[in-house]
């Protein structure tokens, strides 16, 4: 029976200089310091003295070329062969003292091992070794620094790279790896076996430098694309369970392969399923496969008269001439081998629960799982393909656990949570935090094996789901989804100290990050919808060219007085889309809607105006806009909302929204099937929106020891300057010094916070030397819209050129004659402040 | 200890340098000599102080410092030394001595938790005890009179010190681990080499004070940077019987803090029901509150209901875990005897039960029988109830269900029965059901209910099935108790059968 037909080889010596390596051990020549046996067991006869270990660096007894291949995995000619004891524990293995030790970082390192032995199992790799810091001498270099098992799974008879993840604290130096070549019980085991280890690299690649491709097919995978039209697969199926489309009419881009890992096909044990194929053309048959063994691979063996065989992974087909005889899997003579009614099948009544991987196949008289690779038959040629997606054996009930720190979950109404829920239906959860304690949410694991690898030869055996906090109700409840009760459910609470909780300020309806506007597309005019920008009252917002549908700039501030008289104007490609501008009067983190009717805005509502609304008339085909104005028909087209007047808000930053959606007063989106704002090609905008009431601002400088700040003229800042007005400050350094850097902190300090509900309260703006023009330097208007701070720091002038002069002189009147400057050139009349030379002093000229 | 482990590494004594061609490798045929017949283990397999750890069954924790003051659960780290003001100097023979009472055998004392106080005078920081203005914090240290008390009460005792230091400017960096945290350690372990637990929480960084600088945001790699591997070989070298909890990887959290584990409990993996086919023994530890509010004492807070506890105790060291339960002392450092918080009371009531239920051993008059017994001598069905933790019955290797049956010549009034495997040798029992019968020939299966399946260290199973209400008055009255295993990793081992 084959089983494995492609392999992807990497080889080990292009690998070793393709990769910054620390340590290399081939044992084909004395690259090492020592071999021997060690065992973590206390009690060990090997620790005890009653065994010896048997260990040797012997000629490589499995060089034979691999038929695929058609190279050796391993053709090196020495290897290191170690007796695995029975005697041993699960942590026995072969000994490799290193001849030089190498270092464990904070960063992962990876051991890469080649490994080869008869039996299936695990492999663990141990570090012995010590710190190399005085502060730890006398420290014994047999502490065991790390345990880990491979990432790769190592199958028997074959060379395998065994890869190990490790770290460590920097300063540990390992000076010998034990490879434990079965890290299983062993007391069960009548005899020992002969394992082989070579070609010990330890460098920063996780890929394995021989790798076996799991769930073969016969053609490349990631690359094989269909040819035919006439033919393909449209769906697959489970009778009565669901079935998969996959395409409506085949083409030749559609992929030969195709990995639908994301379909589940629930099942249950004893249960009689019947597969299906929607199959564009005919004269092909039919395959199913169930890797119930969980290994990797789809056995295939049938008996004599078509059936499959006892623990075959074939579980159903259409027709396969077996001799003779068109056989399908309940052995009945079908004719001919054109046939795709596939039998029913029965899942085994001691199956254990969980996610198996299931292959549909379509391809002519070929029972293997990877596909006809006969030439005039081939699994492309013909048409056919492979669809693998995963049965979910489950119970009627499935189990409920929880894994919580500093709160627990309870059921909905208080009491204990339940250990056991149906399949496949809903429940509610409650989170219960403990005192001094709240929560962000919850993480939902489910699925099976839920304590150990969440892939199993590829195959996912369980998603982890994280519900946050804004999703729960008021009572903390949160109602599990029902296609998430697929499997075991482990729930753990993601409970945190009260005040740090995660905030969940002003929600969209979409994932802020990542959701890009399908209709953002410049090149078709006629489809292009986009929101370019937006003016309000001279301030203009323009959003960047990154095609999102949410944009954010708390730089970018709008300014108003309470009572203002306020005019927004979008600038939005495309038509027959309504506009909507939001402040949050509460700065409680959210736009409360509050009331409105028939156009008319509540006070309580964060809504300032907007073009159409139709409330609750959903047909949406009469409505008002904030002016209370009734629109129907094309009047409702109108994207610029109403003039309103900025109500009386204390001074502060507030946030403000502005929008572009159909009829939805929704500041997070409208989600309709037919009018969502992500199909709609809409856009929301967040920026701040100042209000002040005074005319002046504080101004305040940290002094410098090198230097301090004036104003143009040359005279003292003064301890307030106009609001929103444009501040020109000179820089004036000490003689040797130069402007570094000048810090501008603006906004309001008597704020709570610098971030209320993430509004920026202040901000700071930094400007360097290169910002300055001749010492000078202007604020522009948009940043003095608050107190202002200023830090100004001096650097030492490099380009210095120092006098033996040392007196300073500062004198007000510059007219005098007999004026040098520092380079010792003759100036009639300093023109300028600075530092000049009179009467062999130094004068410094304001 | 030091000498046994330069022992071994001279029996493991590397080869030297050579190279064998291929025809001269094979198997060498290996032998143990085995004159008891005794089974091999079933590997893992605990260590020897994991071992002593787990005898000590259930043990108190107690949760007192800064925290105790401010009212908080995790302190921020910037709390002033002195608002550490004991009213009266602390007593931890009394926090002791009460809890003995309880029929504990232990306790863990928290000298350090987040916030980074210290309640010994710790050389690596100004952040302790006797650096605060009141005169009783002056002569505080925890960790030397609760060690004292511990000995003088003939209790076992360890220390929790927090891995997570918000108070810290170090906190993050190499220098942290080096010369704070591992030196704490280290200054604790001078405090007695008779430790049984050092307990690290495993909350691992987040916003802090830090020593008042940046970045007030501190998360680290918890899978290598407080360099657990040297930091158990360092202290194993001074108490060599300490167990390293938590993110010392020797014994786990059982995944809630709630006083429960599952019933299916292996000694191996992680979480409420561990994982039969881990590598590592990696037993399960219980951590629960007796009090109704937090950790650390709050003001109003009462005590637990001792059925309550009970009821714990059954759902935790009656499932192959510890129990470590809390008791957070007041403001006094005292655990409180107040008319609303009454430790004291509950205590005694909890160790009253204990005591009651499971006083005498009707298992020690019956009659034991078995299906299978294991030839050799050596493990006979008498060994269930001789009381010797080192004797056990077993069955011949292969033979992985047995029956086990008592009976009694007069009816007995019975409400629990009692299971222990021999872990030395490995966590086999993976099913298992009881059956009581009345008049000695109808068998009615008890507890069925309950996921009878592993057995570990000890699992307890009340008869009714129910263990919040599992001593009913009237109990079963039997002639006779059959175990039945149903299944096992390997030939079972039990040293102890005992019915209550």
């Amino acid at each position: 029976m084959k089983k494995i037909l492609s392999i992807v080889f990497f080889s080990v010596s292009a690998v070793l200089t393709a990769q910054a390596q620390v340590a290399e051990v081939t044992f084909e020549t004395d690259d090492y310091a020592s071999i021997g046996v060690y065992d973590s067991w206390e009690n060990s006869p090997f620790r005890k003295g009653l065994l010896e270990g048997n260990v040797a660096v012997i000629d490589n007894p499995h060089t034979e070329v691999n038929e695929i291949m058609g190279v050796a995995p391993n053709p090196t000619a020495k290897v290191l062969a170690v007796q695995r004891s029975r005697y041993g524990s699960n942590q026995f293995g072969a000994r490799i003292d290193l001849k030089k030790p190498f270092s464990l970082k904070p960063s992962t390192q990876y051991v890469h091992v080649l490994v080869h032995r008869p039996v299936e199992g695990r492999v663990m790799l141990m570090g012995l070794g010590k710190h190399r810091e005085k502060e730890w001498a006398g420290q014994s270099q047999e502490v065991e620094q790390f345990w880990s098992i491979s990432t790769t799974t190592v199958k028997p008879d074959q060379w395998t790279d065994a890869v190990f993840a490790i770290k460590g604290v920097s300063g540990v130096d390992i000076y010998s790896l034990v490879l434990v070549p079965e890290c299983e019980s062993t007391h069960d085991r009548t005899e020992d076996f002969i394992a082989y280890i070579d070609q010990i690299v330890v460098n920063t690649s996780a890929a394995p430098l021989v790798t076996y491709d799991e769930y073969p097919t016969s053609f490349d995978k990631e690359s094989t694309k269909a040819t035919r039209t006439d033919r393909g697969i449209r769906s697959v199926g489970l009778q009565g369970v669901k079935t998969l489309s996959l395409t409506s009419e085949p083409s030749t881009s559609d992929p030969l392969y195709r990995d639908r890992m994301d379909e589940t096909f629930a099942v249950k044990p004893g249960q009689s399923v019947k597969p299906e194929f929607n199959y564009k053309g005919s004269a092909m048959a039919g395959y199913l496969y169930v890797d119930y063994g969980q290994d990797g691979k789809f056995s295939y063996d049938i008996n004599a008269n078509g059936t499959p065989a006892a623990g075959s992974d074939i579980v159903s087909y259409s027709a396969y001439k077996n001799g003779d005889t068109w056989y399908n899997s309940v052995g009945t003579d079908v004719g001919r081998g054109g046939v795709l009614t596939m039998p029913n099948f029965t899942i085994s009544a001691d199956t254990p629960y969980g996610f198996y991987r299931m292959r549909f196949k379509v391809d002519w008289n070929c029972i293997d799982p990877a596909g006809n690779t006969d030439p005039d038959n081939s699994i492309q040629g013909n048409g056919g393909g492979i669809v693998d997606v995963r049965l979910n054996v489950h119970a009627d009930e499935v189990s409920v656990m929880e894994d919580n720190r500093n709160g627990e979950i309870l059921n909905s109404d208080g009491s204990s949570l339940v250990t056991t829920t149906p399949f496949g239906q809903a429940f509610t959860i409650k989170l219960n935090p403990e005192n001094g304690f709240s929560y962000n949410g919850v993480r939902i694991r489910h699925g099976y094996n839920l304590m150990g690898d969440s892939l199993i030869h590829g195959t996912p055996q369980y998603v982890d789901e994280f519900v946050y906090r804004d999703q729960f109700d008021e009572n903390d409840c949160y109602t599990i989804k029902a296609e998430w009760v697929d499997g075991d459910i482990l729930l753990e609470g993601l409970f945190v100290e009260k005040g740090t909780e995660m905030t969940f300020d002003y929600p969209i309806n979409f994932d802020k990050e990542k959701t890009e506007n399908p209709r953002d597309n410049p090149s078709n005019a006629s489809n292009h919808r986009r929101l370019n920008g937006v003016t309000m009252n001279g301030t203009t917002y323009t959003m960047p060219a990154d095609k999102l549908l949410y944009h954010e700039d708390m730089s970018t501030t709008f300014f108003a007085k309470s009572g203002d008289q306020m005019t927004t104007q979008f600038n939005y490609s495309g038509g027959w889309m309504n506009g909507y501008v939001y402040i949050d009067k509460e700065q409680d983190g959210m736009f409360d809607v509050g009331d409105i009717s028939n156009g008319v805005i509540g006070n309580n509502s964060d809504v300032m105006t907007f073009s159409f609304w139709s409330g609750d008339n959903t047909n949406g085909q009469s409505g008002y806009n904030s002016n209370g104005a009734n629109l129907t028909g094309p009047a409702r087209n109108v994207l610029n909302p109403p003039v309103f007047t900025m109500p009386q808000l204390a001074d502060g930053f507030y946030r403000i929204r502005f929008k572009v959606d159909w009829n939805e007063i929704d500041p997070a989106g409208n989600t309709t099937d037919d009018n969502n704002i992500i199909h709609n090609g809409g856009g929301i905008a967040d920026a701040r929106l100042r209000i002040y009431s005074g005319e002046d601002v504080n101004l305040t400088l940290t002094a410098h020891p090198f230097g301090t700040l004036n104003m143009a003229g040359g005279e003292p800042l003064p301890e307030s300057v106009p609001f929103k007005t444009a501040l020109t400050l000179v820089a004036v350094p000490q003689e040797g010094y130069k402007i570094d850097s000048l810090y501008v902190m603006h906004g309001d300090f008597s704020a709570p916070n610098q971030f209320v509900h993430s509004v920026p309260q202040w901000l700071t703006t930094i400007y360097t030397s290169v910002d300055f023009d001749e010492d000078a330097l202007t604020l522009p208007a948009e940043i003095i819209d608050g107190d202002v701070k200023l830090l100004a720091t001096f650097v030492v002038d490099e380009n210095y050129t120092p006098t033996s002069l040392s007196a300073v002189e500062t004198m007000s009147d510059g007219s005098v004659q007999g004026w040098y400057d520092l380079q010792g050139r003759r100036v009639i009349k300093p023109s300028e402040s600075g530092i000049y030379l009179r009467g062999g002093k130094k004068v410094f000229i304001k | 200890m030091k000498r046994h482990f330069c022992t071994v590494l001279a029996l493991l004594a590397t080869l030297p340098l050579s190279m064998r061609a291929q025809g001269d490798f094979g198997l060498v045929t290996q032998s143990l000599s085995n004159p008891k017949n005794e089974p091999r283990e079933v590997f893992p397999v605990p260590s020897e102080r994991q071992m002593k750890w787990q005898e000590t069954e259930f043990y108190a924790f107690f949760h007192y410092g800064m925290n105790t003051y401010t009212g908080k659960e995790w302190g921020f780290g910037n709390e002033n030394v002195n608002t550490f003001a004991p009213t009266r100097k602390p007593d931890p023979e009394q926090w002791l001595r009460l809890c003995k009472k309880a029929g504990m055998k232990g306790g863990i004392a928290v000298v350090k938790h987040h916030d980074g106080f210290c309640l010994w005078p710790t050389k690596t920081t100004d952040h302790h005890c006797q650096n605060s203005s009141n005169r009783y914090a002056k002569e505080t240290n925890i960790p030397r009179d609760f060690a004292a008390a511990a000995k003088k009460l003939g209790m076992k005792y360890g220390f929790y010190v927090s891995p997570w230091d918000r108070n810290s400017a170090y906190y993050g960096t190499d220098k942290y681990v080096t010369d704070v945290f591992l030196r704490q350690c280290f200054e604790l372990s001078q405090y007695g080499t008779d430790q049984f637990e050092m307990w690290f929480d495993g909350a691992r960084g987040g916003d802090g004070h830090y020593g008042g600088e940046e970045p007030k945001i501190r998360d680290i790699d918890a899978s290598y940077y407080y360099d657990i591997p040297n930091l158990r070989d360092s202290v194993h070298r001074v108490c060599p019987d300490i167990i390293l909890w938590g993110i010392g990887g020797e014994a786990r959290w059982c995944g809630t803090e709630s006083g429960y584990t599952n019933e299916t409990t292996w000694s191996m993996g992680t979480g409420l029901s561990g994982n039969e086919n881990e590598w590592r023994w990696h037993p399960s530890e219980s951590d629960a509150k007796a009090t109704s509010a937090g950790w650390f004492w709050h003001d109003g807070e009462t005590t637990k209901d001792s059925e309550v506890l009970f009821k714990m105790y059954l759902e935790t060291v009656g499932r192959n875990a510890t129990l470590i339960l809390n008791f957070p002392p007041d403001k006094s450092g005292r655990l409180t005897t107040s008319k609303e918080k009454n430790d004291s009371t509950e205590l005694c009531r909890l160790g009253e039960k204990l005591r009651t239920r499971f006083g005498t051993d009707l298992a020690k008059t019956a009659t034991v029988t078995t299906s299978h017994t294991r030839s050799g001598g050596y493990y006979d069905a008498s060994n269930l109830i001789d009381g010797d933790k080192n004797t056990y019955w077993a069955t011949e290797d292969g033979q992985k269900t047995a029956t086990i049956t008592l009976t009694w010549d007069t009816p007995q009034t019975v409400r629990y029965v009692t299971l222990q495997e021999f872990i030395r040798k490995g966590q086999r029992i993976k099913g298992f059901t009881i059956e009581t019968t009345a008049d000695g020939s109808t068998w009615t299966r008890r507890a069925s209910n309950i996921q009878t399946t592993t057995v570990g260290y000890k699992r307890i199973i009340p008869l009714n099935g129910n263990t919040a209400k599992s001593y009913d008055e009237n109990g079963f009255r039997v002639r006779g108790i059959r175990v039945k295993i149903t299944d096992s990793r390997a030939c079972p081992l039990l040293h102890t059968l005992s019915v209550f």
